[in-house]
């Protein structure tokens, strides 16, 4: 008889356990009051309100991303096309709104390819038998091609006004995009937490076998989290155009990288089954803060892709000894 | 008998695990050219101290000494390049998408950096003819059988020119004339080439037959070693039993909990190479018992009518209706409840806790209002199954890892309880399970069953097969040997020998 796992468990009276689990969960906001402190002290100007807003600005794109990228990440997955599928989609929405389509209409398009191509991921996934990491491998390639083929290569700028609304306007005195991110971050919090679906998601992710013969449909919510990615994907690329006013040909160029930082450093496991949807939110402030602390200061784009990179090893290096405590 | 060199010895090896103590003051001798025999049930010991010698597992006390020097075995490469034992087992050490060649030589050849192929294919099929194997060394292991494939692990360990031959359980997957050619192998071993072997096997008439000692174990503590000449079947089943306690008690009035109706039906069902036309029926409020050795296809049974296996052939009726392509999916929806045999790999998810895992097949049960899911509902029905089920500890958002073996066990099946199972098949239900908690799993199962449910319980531990089911079915070799109960075959005694048939 070998294989019993009690030889590498944390403590287990019941103050130790509770403790443990309340560090995990604050550890990653005394990190982010960490940074913002130290960003504070390097530049004062870093806690205006404007630099506040600013900040979520910037993550304002990345966090639907990082969203769709976590439901996926939870499942043991991983989707390296959302790039790619951003700029097609995008650039698919700003043609046809240069041509004067009907904006809703454009936007509908952006979607629709955005669940398309997500779709395809996962029956690719699910029932090809298609590791992850090659499904999305290839399709990061076609969709970079589709978008190639489309735009030639070239910008398309010069949105319509009625369609740049969103993008510079005020709701109660906060950029209207913030509370966007704000209401996607809570509806899929809530998804996660309290729905069926959601919570398939972290069974399929831990145990695929227990969840199976538990009577979940394992292919089914495979297909599922991609194709939401795809969507969440295509929103994110609609925003950027409207705050951009322009579809730009290297557009969501290495933003799978990012939206997996995002990710990794809210904690989520890269084997599924552990991490939140909330935890990739203040993994995405995270990143968000230190990418504009460190332009504040004045640090070079350069030397900023280098702490993501420290950050991402740093993350998951903590989260595997704090994991793999006692084993060989 | 002339005095033969000690070849191998163990002084006092005592090795325990989390909850068990698997090996007790454990000694052993062995002889150059004998073939030693070890015997006992299913945790004994047996398989624990074999991989102590082979320096899989690192003893807690006790000395290994080999050709009278002391050594530290402190891993396989120890064991296998410096003391040259050799190792074969049930379960998988071999590279599946390797050449047959590359197998044999796996982790013994020193022919320097670069390789050289006609060597290694020479010395391969050397291996393979001193077996009279048919396979080629060019062959992928994946694609010959899986007869074969154990012969090839046989014929890697000949080759390594060891003096020690461990064989764990090396004849369950062969057949009649295959292991012919195997004894006449280990006779070539033990006479001309001066190899100690030590030979594990449930089958005691090929032990009987093969072994020069035979050296008994029986819960952690070795009973004794016998000539085998000396030995008869029964004074080994004696021997590997001792006197049984017996506990749990067979439930004498099974008439008033079994019903006439038939919820299960299974004809003819057959999966290529381990279930063979295998045919019953459960009842209702029956506590069916499926049992047999190793390789029997108990489990496999189990998993063809839990939707979790590819039936090959046969007709599987639930309710009196046929049911074709079973899947866990279905099974979830007509009432029948799977627990696999592998707690860890299929039955709990590790990081959840003990409510979402015990909610997890019957989800809907816990919506809300607005139809979602009600995390205060769920509590609710979680606290409710854990205090009945008395599950520790009492901690509704533990997660599941962190519980006892027993504890998980009896989550998983308060899973199906809550899914309002009307059939339970469960494998090896207290397996790795401490014997507090395997008697509340008994009554737990009784009581299910008392109240209308109907339980498939397949099991390889002799006592609870005996006094826990009502009736049981015998496998060997994937075919239905035989039904009984226990007035049939009065004690453990009795259904061992009748196994190792």
């Amino acid at each position: 008889m070998s294989k019993l796992p009690t030889n590498t468990l944390p403590n287990e009276s019941k103050d130790g356990f509770n403790f443990k689990k309340f560090i995990n969960k604050f550890t990653l906001i005394i990190v982010l009051i960490i940074f913002i402190i130290i960003f504070s002290i390097m530049e004062p100007a870093f806690i205006s309100q404007r630099n506040v807003f600013n900040i979520i600005l910037q993550i304002s794109i990345l966090s639907p991303i990082a969203i769709g990228m976590t439901l996926i990440i939870l499942t043991g997955g991983i989707d390296l096309s959302v790039g790619s599928v951003l700029s097609f989609s995008q650039a698919v929405c700003a043609g046809m709104l240069l041509g004067g389509t009907n904006m809703y209409l454009c936007v509908l398009v952006a979607i629709i390819i955005g669940l398309g191509l997500g779709l395809a991921n996962g029956l690719m996934i699910a029932y090809l038998k298609l590791p992850p990491f090659i499904a999305t491998l290839g399709m990061m390639s076609m969709a970079r091609g589709f978008q190639q083929m489309y735009t030639m290569g070239s910008t398309i700028y010069n949105m319509p006004e009625k369609f740049r609304y969103l993008g510079t306007a005020y709701w109660l005195g906060v950029p209207a995009p913030i509370f966007l991110v704000i209401v996607v971050f809570i509806i899929f919090i809530l998804i996660m937490k309290y729905t069926i679906f959601g919570r398939s998601v972290y069974a399929v992710g831990g145990n695929p076998q227990a969840a199976r013969i538990s009577g979940i449909s394992v292919n089914k919510i495979t297909v599922q989290v991609y194709t939401i990615g795809g969507l969440l994907v295509a929103l994110a690329g609609v925003l950027q155009l409207i705050r951009l006013n322009a579809h730009e040909s290297s557009a969501g160029m290495n933003m799978e990288l990012d939206a997996i930082a995002c990710v990794v450093i809210g904690g989520s496991s890269m084997s599924g089954g552990r991490g939140s949807v909330a935890m990739t939110a203040v993994g995405t402030l995270i990143y968000g803060v230190i990418i504009n602390g460190l332009n504040i200061a004045g640090v070079s784009p350069f030397v900023q892709k280098s702490v993501i990179g420290a950050l991402i090893i740093g993350a998951v290096t903590l989260d595997s000894l704090v994991r793999n405590r006692g084993k060989k | 008998m002339e005095q033969q060199q000690i070849v191998l010895e163990l002084k006092a090896i005592s090795k325990e695990f989390p909850g068990v103590k698997a090996l007790n003051d454990v000694s052993l001798t062995l002889y150059q050219g004998e073939v030693l025999g070890l015997v006992g049930e299913n945790g004994a010991g047996k398989s624990t101290l074999v991989k102590i010698i082979n320096g899989v597992y690192t003893r807690d006390a006790g000395d290994i000494l080999i050709n009278g020097k002391v050594v530290e075995m402190n891993n396989p490469a120890e064991a296998i390049m410096v003391h040259k034992i050799a190792y074969v087992s049930q379960e998988n050490t071999l590279c599946p998408d390797l050449t047959v060649a590359e197998n044999i030589v796996l982790g013994q050849w020193t022919g320097g950096a670069a390789i050289n192929w006609k060597q290694i294919y020479d010395f391969a099929q050397k291996a393979l003819d001193a077996l009279g194997l048919k396979v080629k060394p060019t062959d992928i292991l994946a694609d010959i059988s899986p007869a074969d494939r154990q012969l090839v692990e046989i014929a890697r360990a000949v080759s390594q020119d060891s003096k020690i031959l461990l064989l764990d359980e090396p004849t369950s997957w062969l057949t009649e004339s295959e292991k012919k050619y195997l004894f006449d192998r280990i006779k070539h071993l033990k006479t001309n080439q001066d190899v100690g072997i030590i030979f594990i096997s449930h089958f005691l008439d090929e032990v009987l037959k093969i072994c020069d000692r035979i050296q008994v174990m029986r819960e952690g503590i070795s009973v004794g070693v016998f000539p085998a000449e000396e030995l008869t079947k029964e004074m080994l089943i004696e021997q590997m039993l001792g006197q049984k306690k017996r506990e749990i008690m067979y439930d004498e009035n099974i008439a008033d909990r079994v019903k006439e109706k038939v919820v299960l039906e299974v004809r003819g069902l057959t999966q290529e190479g381990m279930v063979d036309n295998v045919s019953f029926e459960l009842h209702e409020g029956e506590i069916l018992g499926i049992t047999g050795l190793l390789g029997c296809g108990k489990t496999e049974i189990g998993r063809m009518i839990s939707g979790s296996q590819i039936v090959d052939g046969g007709q599987i009726l639930v309710d009196g209706e046929e049911q074709k392509k079973l899947t866990s999916k279905k099974c979830a929806k007509l009432g029948i409840g799977y627990i696999s045999k592998d707690r860890k790999e299929e039955g709990i998810i590790p990081f959840l806790s003990i409510t979402k895992n015990i909610t997890l097949a019957s989800l809907k049960s816990a919506l809300g209002k607005f139809k979602h899911l009600s995390l205060h509902k769920e509590k609710e029905i979680a606290k409710k199954m854990i205090e009945v089920l008395d599950v520790r500890p009492r901690d509704p958002e533990r997660e599941i890892i962190y519980l006892s073996g027993g504890n998980q066990q009896k989550a998983i099946i308060a899973k199906w309880i809550q899914a309002d199972s009307k059939i339970l098949v469960i494998d090896e239900p207290t397996r790795g399970i401490d014997i507090g908690a395997k008697f509340e799993i008994y009554n737990l199962l009784r009581e299910q069953a008392k109240g209308g449910k109907a339980v498939v319980f397949i099991s390889s531990e002799l006592t609870e097969v005996l006094e826990v089911t009502d009736r049981f079915l015998v496998l060997r070799s994937g075919k239905v040997t035989g039904e009984y109960t226990h007035y049939e075959i009065k004690d453990e005694h009795g259904l061992l020998a009748i196994l190792s048939v």
